[in-house]
């Protein structure tokens, strides 16, 4: 009697063993590939964040780039015109990047062989490492300026600066866009 | 860190009172389930961190596009009350060519007798928005000339033309006398 219980409470045990462990395993296994998971989906969504910070970024400074156009038109009106004329959307809008310590800008329609607009980061920058730079080879980062010219009364008063940032992050589009309204409130005379 | 010292000494508490009746079963389960727990309590907090680093750069950028909705409307508004267009001291209303609307009528309500407020609203791309309101109160002398007019202009950009519980307003206020 008591041999055969102590048999049936062995043999339980044992296989409870095995139960035990195999759910274990199940439980381990299903935690581990959900963290894994989670883990895969926060790191492309911190790719994400980071895209977003860079582009607005970039975004903003192609804006402040044809706002130093605008508030040195007394200095350089020439260069501000010629900015408002060529960047139109009919043309395909424009590259601005800074050369030699001054803004320069190219139509897209005139950019040889490259992808117009293209940035990357510029390594070799030493006075501003983390700074973006014209890149037709393989830019991580596309930025492209157009303008809409306002128009009253038949006159151009001023214009849309639409500064466009588009990215891949991880293989998903990501694109960014500020426009800014500038009048020519500085050569305005009367 | 009392809490976890209390947890710690309830772990020890179960494994003894397990060797203590020789009873070791479910304590592979046990385990399991505590690794399990310190796994996903891990991972979620590194999702619970990256979250919120999406939650800010997003709130950034549409910050930023209202803000720039903002400034726009208030260099419209600026430019349009210069000398040469006047638009906001004037009985017959114009419209302002700034936003994406290209003539955005000026609407005009009379407070009383020396206050005006004008206003129009501007849309720019992908939605955002801008309504200002140019406010002009004029002070006269005894004999009723026009001694000073105080203008107030209020600009309030939006990142999204609906109203939906993701739309953030900037806005952008200047004042002078004249």
């Amino acid at each position: 009697m008591y041999i055969s219980t102590h048999t049936q409470v062995h043999t339980q045990r044992k296989g409870f063993s095995l139960v035990e462990a195999l759910v274990s395993i199940g439980i381990i296994t299903v935690a581990i590939s959900a963290a894994t998971s989670l883990v895969q989906t926060s790191l492309q969504s911190a790719y994400v964040a980071k895209a977003r910070v860079v582009t607005l970024g970039l975004a903003n400074e192609g804006v402040e780039y044809a706002r130093s156009l605008r508030d040195n038109s007394n200095t350089s009106t020439a260069s501000y015109t010629a900015f408002i004329d060529s960047c139109t959307a009919i043309k395909g809008g424009c590259q601005m990047d800074i050369e030699n310590g001054s803004i320069v800008f190219e139509m897209c329609s005139r950019v040889p062989n490259g992808i117009c607009g293209g940035l990357s980061a510029d390594a070799d920058n030493q006075t501003d490492p983390h700074a973006y730079t014209t890149d037709p080879n393989n830019p991580p980062v596309n930025r492209i300026v157009t303008t809409y010219p306002i128009e009253d009364a038949g006159e151009t008063i001023g214009v849309r600066v639409v500064s466009k940032v588009t990215t891949k992050v991880r293989g998903r589009d990501d694109e960014t866009v500020l426009e800014s309204v500038l009048l020519d409130i500085y050569s305005y005379n009367e | 860190m009392r809490q976890y010292s209390k947890v710690c000494c309830w772990i020890y508490i179960v494994i003894m009172n397990n060797m203590k009746t020789h009873t070791q079963s479910g304590f592979t389960l046990f385990i399991a389930l505590v690794v399990m727990s310190a796994i996903l309590l891990g991972s979620m907090a590194v999702a619970d961190s990256v979250w919120k680093q999406l939650r800010l750069s997003s709130n950034h950028k549409e910050s930023s596009k209202a803000f720039a909705a903002a400034n726009n409307g208030i260099e419209c508004a600026l430019y349009y009350d210069l000398p040469r267009f006047d638009y906001f001291n004037k009985d017959v209303l114009g419209n302002v060519s700034c936003g994406q609307n290209k003539s955005a009528s000026v609407s005009r309500s009379v407070i009383n007798a020396t206050t005006d407020v004008f206003s129009f609203s501007l849309d720019f791309e992908q939605g955002s928005s801008a309504g200002v309101t140019v406010t002009k109160e004029v002070t006269f002398d005894s004999e009723g000339d026009v001694v000073s007019t105080d203008t107030t202009i209020e600009s309030r950009g939006y990142n999204t033309s609906d109203a939906s519980a993701r739309r953030i307003e900037r806005a952008v206020r200047a004042s002078y006398t004249l």
